[in-house]
């Protein structure tokens, strides 16, 4: 009888395997018999005989590949998330803030349930911890490498106790943003935002501040926009939110109120523009690391519980799926 | 019950956590059980090779001997009664050394051998030690941080010196136990209690007031919030009851030496916290752990 390197697959038991595999599968360890048939749960050459059993092996703790994001997928419900936005907009820090926050237990309405990725969280936050002999906070890059690649999270809603979500969040490389804006094709090349359920659009108010990048970077917001209308093959069934990121650089400057106008004004033409173009759009100001003030936790908060909400044409969705596919379309869009 | 039967129970926690220290004071309160609904020694093991030594130094007041990682010890068997049910049970229980967890987490497997005994055990007491961070200290505290706002774009730069780059083993305490409850849990199919002992309770008694939280459950909630909020969220998998417990009694300096000596039992060394439950039982989370536990709540967490 074949078995299998995933400790719950039931291959060995029931003769069926946990991924729908009927030949091929990557996890098919030789024959249960052979005393040297190794247990690893991901093995990535072939089982050599030795006369050390095998450890068991668990997930890597880093950020998902589009491989691993899709048998997830495949397998259970998932919210897939896409940051994107110009480099330095505060992407990535926004992420490393929604993990402090798991850590700290400053989330109000999510109980932190589980993550694949929890190592992938810590290297994020790193240089803005103490111990790492940082002077000051900050977030390492994202780099075009990390493309398509995912944290998870699983969460459990305070009000629904006997529910569990999980989330998938991916964050396009500051690099790649020009790219996305310059060529429809490359946008089009997007695996996650070819699948995302939401996309958050992040607006760099440190240029939005600066009269000679203002006008560039609300354009951009648009451009942007305009690029994913006619990539996504369904754009009602994405939620989009514009994020007004490192909003302390609007609250504290002398000229506040002017700024504030300006987002306003984007929020207007943006709103005007695509407001029935995805399935939703939604506004945010979020400082996740200001300097010399408390962060925005609370939108924080208020945006994470959006990407859990269920919309109509996800229900819809989930009601048409087939839960046992006769061949796998694994990915959904991602692989 | 009359018939024995035979289980194993795993110490899981980092390094500096008090595990060896609590087997040793649960072997001498198995000798010298005041509790009437505890456990006992039905006999002793025919190897004590590894505890007995560990036993004298332990009474001697003495720190004791760091566990080998290199050459760890066989599991050690306590052969127990309940008396009050009549139940009988032999333990194996293992005393790995905490960095044995630590290397696990850096290298995302379990040795085969303790892979079986995840997948065989009764229960596991998973332990913390009260005194140290269960996470990372951010820089966000106003001190630490520049009132006045960057009037340039671009990245925020360091101002100070170098900083380390961050490696796997630099993973805060409470990420590491998450991570290797979910090694635990993607070996198992059926649920596995975890008795959580937060080790050196006497400091937590001792602290000023608000310092540290008094009740364990709420020291969990409070000081290791993702380690907490995870057991909450995965109830079913890992049914968990919190202790606090001092497994030594008391401190290292000549004086509480010599005031850990100087008490007539041994026992009374050693003290376990439990809501409103406070004794001297340290075989309460093992009694929690087989189901013969003398309230009617099953969990506290």
């Amino acid at each position: 009888m074949a078995t299998c390197s995933q400790p719950k697959c039931p291959v060995a038991t029931t003769g069926v395997c946990l991924e729908g595999h009927k030949q091929g599968c990557p996890h098919r360890l030789p024959d249960a018999d052979n005393p040297t048939t190794t247990v690893a749960e991901t093995t990535p050459t072939a089982p050599t005989p030795s006369m050390e059993p095998e450890p068991f092996r668990f997930h890597s703790g880093e950020k998902l590949t589009s491989l691993e994001a899709s048998r997830m997928i495949s397998a259970i419900p998932v919210k897939v998330v896409l940051c994107s936005g110009a480099q330095w907009a505060g992407k990535t820090t926004f992420l490393a803030r929604i993990g402090e926050m798991f850590r700290n237990g400053s989330f109000q309405d999510f109980r932190f349930a589980g993550s694949k990725t929890l190592c992938a969280f810590e290297r994020m936050s790193w240089l803005a911890t103490i111990s790492s002999g940082a002077g000051r906070p900050d977030t390492p890059r994202s780099y075009g490498a990390e493309k398509d690649t995912f944290f998870h999270l699983r969460v459990q809603p305070v009000a629904k106790p006997d529910h569990r979500a999980d989330i998938l969040i991916s964050d396009l490389p500051g690099e790649a943003f020009p790219s996305v804006l310059a060529s429809r094709e490359f946008c089009s090349e997007q695996r996650a935002l070819a699948r995302a359920d939401h996309l958050v659009l992040f607006v760099d108010c440190c240029c939005l501040v600066d009269n000679a990048k203002r006008h560039s970077e609300r354009d951009n917001a648009s451009l942007f926009l305009s690029q994913v209308e006619k990539c996504r093959h369904d754009p009602k069934d994405l939620q989009v939110h514009i994020v007004f990121s490192r909003w302390d650089y609007v609250s504290r400057h002398g000229e506040r109120q002017k700024h504030e106008e300006f987002c306003n004004i984007i929020e207007a033409e943006l709103s005007k523009r695509f407001g029935n173009t995805f399935g939703g759009l939604r506004f945010a100001r979020i400082a996740a690391r200001p300097d010399g003030m408390p962060p925005t936790t609370a939108e924080i908060q208020k945006l994470f519980g959006h990407w859990l909400e269920e919309s109509r044409s996800a229900a819809v969705t989930a009601m048409l799926r087939n839960p046992k596919p006769a061949r796998d379309f694994c990915a959904f869009g991602l692989t | 019950m009359s018939t024995t039967t035979e289980s194993a129970i795993l110490l899981v926690g980092l390094a500096g956590t008090g595990k060896t220290n609590f087997l040793v004071g649960l072997d001498v309160v198995l000798d010298n059980q005041s509790d009437p609904n505890g456990l006992v020694h039905s006999d002793h093991a025919s190897d004590r090779a590894y505890v007995h030594p560990l036993r004298e130094q332990w009474q001697r007041g003495e720190e004791l001997d760091h566990t080998s990682r290199q050459s760890p010890p066989t599991p050690h068997q306590l052969l127990v009664h309940h008396p009050a049910s009549g139940a009988h049970t032999t333990f194996h229980i293992p005393d790995l050394a905490g960095e044995t967890f630590d290397g696990q987490f850096v290298t995302r497997s379990f040795p085969h051998e303790f892979g079986l005994r995840v997948r065989n055990a009764a229960g596991l007491i998973l332990f913390l030690h009260c005194d140290h961070e269960g996470d990372h200290e951010l820089h966000d505290h106003p001190f630490f941080t520049d009132p006045k706002p960057p009037t340039q774009g671009g990245a925020i730069l360091s101002a100070a010196g170098p900083t380390a780059d961050w490696s796997i083993e630099q993973a805060s305490r409470q990420a590491k136990l998450v991570d290797l409850l979910q090694f635990i849990a993607a070996l198992r199919d059926l649920p596995i209690r975890v008795a959580v002992a937060i080790s050196a309770w006497d400091l937590v008694e001792n602290a000023a007031v608000g310092l540290m939280p008094k009740e364990p459950p709420l020291f969990l909630t409070q000081r290791l919030p993702l380690l907490a909020q995870f057991l909450e969220c995965n109830r079913k998998a890992f049914p968990f009851h919190i202790f606090g417990v001092s497994a030594r009694g008391g401190g290292t300096t000549p004086e509480e030496i010599a005031r850990l000596t100087s008490l007539v039992h041994a026992r009374d060394r050693v003290f376990i916290v439990d809501g409103d439950h406070r004794s001297n039982d340290l075989t309460r989370p093992v009694r929690w752990l087989l189901g013969l536990f003398d309230t009617p709540h099953l969990s506290n967490g």
